[in-house]
């Protein structure tokens, strides 16, 4: 039985963050996606007006939905594939080729520790290990509760300030230490 | 210190206003043109582009504009992807009306009348900063439409074929060239894709005139440049200077210099793909012809510096990892030949390599750089040919077993 389920029958909160997690990792049900679409309907006809085919709408659209869900299951792929008028498996091709896109449930905070040349050299190695102290998990793996996915990624164009950490859509940290990124996990964690 | 052009507003400490900006006056200036005048200034101007080859700006927009096929689209390239690079997004969260000024002048040079910014996912900040400021000028700018266009995590969507690809919705694989996109863009229209800093050459170009932009930088390569230095320096940095700077004031006068008691080992002039000059190399001035010559290139103009602490192997190991990640998988070479390349270097660290693995590399350089479909594997095997060349001891101190003592 899904969290969503079980939450209709008072057997699970969704106000509690631990089921909120949980229920993301599950992904939605066939009605949250009909009252998403619903909701996000005049940004989409908005997106429309900007292309000449509404498929160019694809990547704006995923956003969107990305941000409603925290990734893009199968269920939304079809949603968004109806949509746009093109074949849900163009859709999953796009989702799978775009590293910010998750085809998988990830956990609700992505922690992308830049990886390339400046941020190597400057430390990120010791980034990823104080993660691994903290989180006990590599990078590209999510931890048991739901709540955090360590990612090693390429450079995020923010190179002086190296290293660099991206936490989902936020704003850059700057030279980030063990003992930075120790402390915003603790930050997060509430 | 010369005057500051591209950079000028950068000191206020949060994006400038239309107000701050000072008023859209090359706008108003180009409007009162005839849209072939506003070519033909940029032409004599002779912009080169600055997302990488240099190819001359006027000259691409004469090729869109002559086009037959409507609508025409302009296409800002703000994907900024390259290793080392980090200057458009200066100019898009500090002042994004400079973009957005130069890219209504460009649009009305080839007749374009819908624009977009591809920036790549990751900038959010930026992103926001620009539908802002675009919302503050779109009264100014109509019938010019400008919408701002994520991406979503892929170095190839900076290329411009795969960009366009991208922007139409689809997995960003280079296109065949040509027909190049002047002729057949996106949807197959006319369009022009320019650089994020070309593209904020251009009001200034139409505000000032062709001899005064032409008196800055040097006689090769007109106008001011966006730098960027990081890597083993004190104080890396973001600054703009005339082109022709040295790679040594760069490094020394602005980034500080290596730390202390280090030397400057290796240096990538313009992002990780041109190739590495020595420390014995730095008096080049930092131009499109003179890194032509030393066979490297200004690319992005992102400097990475490496001090002698390092191992160049294990340098490789760290870009040729990136290329692998980024290859678009669309060619054998590039997307297996990264591969094979960063497991064998991997394992060269490791201590298992011979001399036959230095003579394979040497072979997958070549041919993976012949046989690529586009420039992205070009740039990962020309940085990685030059690398093995010009530091082979470091290769060689990894051959039968011994490691070069480096901490990794
Ligand atoms: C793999 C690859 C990545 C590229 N990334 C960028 C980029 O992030 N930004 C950019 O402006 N140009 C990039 N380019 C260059 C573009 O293809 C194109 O030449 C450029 O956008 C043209 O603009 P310009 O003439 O104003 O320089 C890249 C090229 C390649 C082959
Ligand atoms: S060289 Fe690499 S990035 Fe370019 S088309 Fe081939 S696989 Fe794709
Ligand atoms: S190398 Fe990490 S931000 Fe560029």
């Amino acid at each position: 039985m899904s969290i969503v389920e079980r939450a209709r029958e008072g057997k699970a909160s969704l106000t509690d963050p631990a089921d909120a997690v949980r229920a993301m990792q599950e992904g939605p049900t066939a009605a949250q996606v009909s009252a998403a679409a619903k909701k996000l309907e005049p940004r989409i006809a908005d997106l429309l007006t900007r292309y000449l085919e509404p498929r160019a709408a694809l990547l704006p659209v995923l956003h969107l939905y990305q941000h409603e869900f925290g990734w893009i299951p199968l269920r939304v792929q079809r949603e968004i594939a109806f949509r746009l008028s093109i074949a849900p498996a163009d859709v999953s091709r796009v989702v799978s080729f775009y590293t910010l896109f998750h085809s998988k449930p990830c956990g609700r905070h992505v922690v992308m520790v830049c990886g390339t040349l400046s941020c190597e050299l400057a430390g990120c190695n010791k980034v990823l290990r104080a993660l691994k102290d903290v989180l006990g998990v590599d990078p590209h793996e999510t931890t048991p509760d739901g709540l955090f996915t360590v990612q090693r990624v390429e450079c995020l164009g923010w190179c002086d300030k190296a290293p660099v950490v991206q936490v989902n859509d936020g704003d850059f940290m700057e030279h980030v230490t063990p003992e930075k990124i120790k402390a915003e996990v603790k930050r997060i964690r509430g | 210190m010369a005057e500051l052009v591209l950079s000028r507003n950068f000191s206020l400490g949060h994006p400038a206003t239309l107000a701050e900006y000072g008023g859209y006056r090359a706008w108003e200036k180009a409007r009162a043109m005839e849209p072939k005048q506003v070519l033909e200034t940029v032409k004599a101007a002779t912009l080169q582009g600055r997302g990488g080859a240099g190819f001359p700006a006027g000259m691409k927009w004469e090729f869109a504009a002559n086009a037959p096929g409507k609508p025409k689209f302009l296409v800002c390239n703000a994907d900024e992807s390259e290793p080392g690079t980090f200057k458009d997004v200066q100019i898009m969260e500090r002042d994004p009306h400079l973009l957005i000024e130069g890219m209504a002048c460009a649009a009305r040079a080839i007749g374009a009348e819908t624009g977009y910014i591809y920036i790549r996912g990751e900038f959010v900040r930026a992103a926001r900063i620009l539908e802002a400021a675009i919302d503050e000028a779109r009264e100014i700018i109509a019938p010019f439409r400008l919408f701002v266009h994520r991406g979503a995590g892929a170095y190839i969507c900076g290329e411009e074929t795969a960009l366009l690809e991208s922007l139409e919705g689809k997995v960003g694989e280079p296109r065949f060239k040509p027909p190049f996109p002047v002729t057949h863009g996106l949807w197959q229209k006319p369009t022009v894709v320019n650089n994020v800093e070309t593209l904020s050459c251009v009001a200034p170009i139409i505000e000032r005139g062709v001899d005064w932009w032409k008196s800055l930088g040097t006689a090769n390569s007109a106008g001011p440049k966006l730098f960027c230095v990081s890597g083993d320096v004190v104080k890396p940095c973001f600054l703009e200077a005339p082109m022709g700077i040295t790679l040594r004031e760069l490094i020394f006068e602005h980034a500080g210099g290596p730390k202390p008691g280090r030397k400057v080992k290796a240096v990538f002039p313009g992002g990780s793909s041109a190739p590495p000059l020595t420390g014995d190399e730095l008096d080049i001035p930092m131009d499109f012809k003179s890194l032509d010559a030393k066979k490297s290139m200004l690319g992005s103009a992102g400097v990475i510096v490496v001090d002698d602490s390092r191992c160049m192997v294990d340098v490789a190991r760290n870009i040729i990892h990136f290329y692998a990640h980024e290859s678009c998988g669309k060619c054998t070479p590039c997307r297996d030949g990264n591969e094979m390349v960063h497991t064998m270097l991997r394992d060269m660290l490791d201590g298992k390599a011979t001399q036959k693995t230095i003579d394979y590399f040497t072979y997958m350089s070549k041919r993976v750089f012949d046989d690529c479909f586009c420039a992205l594997a070009k740039g990962s095997m020309w940085a990685f040919g030059t690398i093995l060349n010009k530091w082979r001891d470091d290769f060689i101190l990894h051959l039968e077993g011994k490691g070069c003592g480096r901490e990794r």
